[in-house]
């Protein structure tokens, strides 16, 4: 039982490692190593108002690999890079840890015991992206790294640091997952494991019921400006007269940046802050929007629109040309498998690198959760696999990673309820669906299709009859003309084929004309049929030539079951030489022209995928 | 079942949906001309004719 050291109140520490309350009186309590308490030198640390309102909140139950915890306080941590929640979450069996979260990034932390790590001005001295190495030799990379000024508390916590000068270093790798490390001045104080988990996972109830905002009123048009973003906020623009605001922490207010300004370039934009709608199933309201443009190049812009939702966070809107990408930031690096100067594999997805530049913004309304005015030293790589994107944006403080995704201009317009068309659409987007094909994908499925239709044709053609009814020969050496009746003969399959093949091989500088007819005598249907076989040769300009064969065949198909007799007649030139032609009739014979048509149909069709493929891969790279 | 769904924009196979549907097309015609031992494209080429019953069936006095 520990009392207030300034109002005797009671003391409620709802859990194990419990070390500051903030008393109802306006003390913050600090419990000493001894477990005395005193009252906390306060500083930069102040005690949130009550009803402060937060998406959670003291108080908020969720779950955690299957055990329930209570949140019982909040640190929120507040720097010139913006602003974070470590909030202490309770289990039933009375361990405390720290869950933190902001802008819709949520991560439980474990505290590890062994390691030793870098000081701060060795980590203050790295750019994002350099490796940091822990335990003496296990590589990280640096992500980011933040100084919090302001820190305020509500509830009962467990603090890593114990007041200000509060700075974080959060170091990633593919193979040791993510960490962050706290500092007290200089000293490396606590180092955290972090898992990240989307909010759904949490299972959180008795969160903040209503949605908060504080307005207040521009100073040059006296327009009211609504912020639902705070504490993430970092600047406001008012949309009437475009002065510019900035957020200050200390003083929990808006103040009017004198020196800001931006080009006179004035926009409608399409979608307005303070609009609803819904993407993916979640409920966003456009708290803000700008233009960008690249520093170099052709100077290209376009508009981003920021999206709220108190549970998700942040996800954005951009729209080039008339082509839309939703994208949102990823807690944590992209696992990267591999990567090379233009490409990224993650995922098994092989993203190309797209774009890679350097931005400024141009207009803005809202609100926005960065500084609008120092963006030139962003450098922002853009990599695609259509319809995703992966953005990185790397800082000399941060490395930050966007997933997006192409969106349809309907979908937005339904998304968020407009009646005007959304802007017309130029180009070809740099993630728009296209048909991309790969040549050796293309091949590979040739291939495979190609060798199944050779196994069924081979499959069908085994289970044929190729049966020899007849064979009979011509000789025209007395006539020109010769006719032939066969015996009747009996055909057993409810339908098949005949066919007719013919062989003259003394054909020469001559024709023969066969035909005949099949006679069902039982139904009295007749089949006819005729083939020519000619062929003609000669030496022409020292060149030899031929025409014709002395071969061919005729098919006759959707022959029924019964009994049959066949009627041939044979003509040729009289005045030319020619000896004799072989006729030969077989039933049920496989056709194998109909395997050479589908080869061919597959081979075209490959070729035509290839071609539009190249022809799309062109017209998206010289967008 | 979402998986095996080529025209999922998800599904790996999405961009081959076509080629994939003319195949199978190609797969399912072709074993049912064998089947019937008729010939695809009925028409003729230079050393073969083909005559359809459906098309040249008459009867016979």
């Amino acid at each position: 039982m520990h009392q207030c050291p300034n109002c005797n109140q009671t003391l409620h520490l709802p859990g194990k490692d419990i070390r500051v309350v903030a008393c109802a009186c306006g003390t913050l309590v600090n419990l000493r190593p001894d477990n005395r308490p005193e009252v906390m030198e306060a500083g930069s640390i102040r005690i949130l108002e009550p009803g402060a309102y937060h998406y959670l909140q003291p108080g908020t139950t969720g779950t955690w690999k299957r055990e329930k915890f209570t949140l019982s306080g909040r640190l929120l941590a507040e720097g010139p890079g913006g602003a974070f929640n470590y909030w202490t979450a309770v289990f039933e069996n009375g361990a405390a840890t720290m869950l933190s979260e902001g802008y819709g990034h949520y991560s439980m932390f474990r505290k590890l015991e062994t390691m030793d790590g870098p000081g701060w001005i060795q980590v203050n001295r790295s750019d994002a992206g350099a490796t940091i190495y822990l335990n003496g030799n296990r590589p990280y990379r640096l992500v980011r790294k933040s100084a919090y000024e302001q820190l305020s508390i509500e509830g009962a916590i467990c603090i890593p640091v114990p007041g200000t000068p509060f700075r974080t270093a959060e170091l990633f790798s593919e193979e040791n997952g993510y960490l962050e490390l706290f500092y007290f001045g200089n000293d490396l104080a606590a180092i955290f494991e972090l898992e990240f988990l989307e909010p759904e996972k949490f299972l959180f109830a008795h969160t903040a019921a209503t949605s908060f905002n504080s307005s207040f009123s521009c100073v040059q048009c006296h327009t009211t400006l609504t912020s639902v973003t705070v504490p993430y906020t970092r600047n406001i623009i008012c949309g009437s007269c475009q002065a510019q605001y900035t957020y200050n922490y200390f003083g929990q207010h808006f103040e009017l940046l004198k020196k800001a300004s931006f080009n006179d370039e004035r926009s409608t934009p399409y979608l307005l802050p303070g609009m609803e709608g819904s993407l993916n199933k979640i409920p966003f309201t456009v708290v803000g929007c700008c233009i960008k443009e690249e520093t170099s190049g052709d100077y290209p812009s376009w508009t981003e629109y920021t999206l709220f939702n108190p549970e998700e966070g942040f996800s954005y809107l951009s729209e080039y040309k008339g082509h839309w990408v939703y994208v949102k930031e990823w807690p944590r690096p992209p696992l990267i498998s591999e990567k090379g100067k233009d490409y990224i594999i993650e995922n098994d997805n092989h993203f190309d690198l797209y774009n890679a530049y350097r931005y400024q913004v141009k207009f803005a309304w809202g609100e926005h959760i960065y500084d609008l005015h120092h963006t030139r030293h962003t450098y922002v790589r853009e990599f695609v696999y259509p319809p995703q994107t992966l953005i990185e944006e790397t800082s000399g403080s941060e490395e930050c990673w966007f997933y997006g995704e192409h969106i349809n201009p309907a979908e937005v317009k339904k998304a968020f309820r407009i009646t005007t068309p959304p802007p017309t659409r130029y180009g070809t987007g740099s993630v728009q669906p296209l048909m991309i094909v790969d040549l050796p994908g293309v091949i590979k499925m040739g291939v495979a299709a190609i060798v199944l239709l050779l196994v069924l044709h081979m499959v069908s053609a085994m289970s044929k009859q190729s049966k020899s009814i007849l064979t009979t020969t011509f000789n025209f050496q007395d006539s020109v003309k010769q006719t032939y009746t066969s015996n009747k003969f009996y055909l057993n399959k409810p339908l098949s084929n005949i066919e007719f093949k013919l062989r003259a091989p003394d054909l020469s500088d001559n024709w023969v004309e066969v035909s005949g007819t099949l006679v069902n005598t039982d139904k009295g249907l007749s089949f006819p049929f005729s083939r020519t076989l000619s062929f003609y040769s000669g030496i022409e300009e020292g060149e030899r030539w031929s025409e014709g064969s002395t071969e061919g065949s005729a098919l006759l198909t959707e022959i029924p079951e019964g009994n049959y007799y066949i009627e041939f007649e044979g003509v040729s030139d009289s005045n030319r030489s020619m000896n004799e032609v072989t006729i030969q009739t077989l039933y049920d014979v496989p056709v194998h022209r109909n395997l050479k048509a589908v080869i061919l149909i597959v081979c075209i069709t490959g070729a035509i995928h290839v071609l539009i493929s190249n022809y799309n891969k062109n017209k998206r790279w010289n967008a | 079942m979402k998986r095996f769904n080529i025209f999922n924009s998800n599904n790996p196979l999405f961009h081959y949906r076509w080629f994939i549907l003319v195949i199978l097309a190609c797969v399912a015609a072709m074993a049912w001309y064998d089947y019937q031992g008729t010939r695809m494209f009925g028409g003729s080429n230079n050393n073969s004719n083909s005559y359809g019953s459906s098309r040249t069936g008459i009867y016979h006095k």
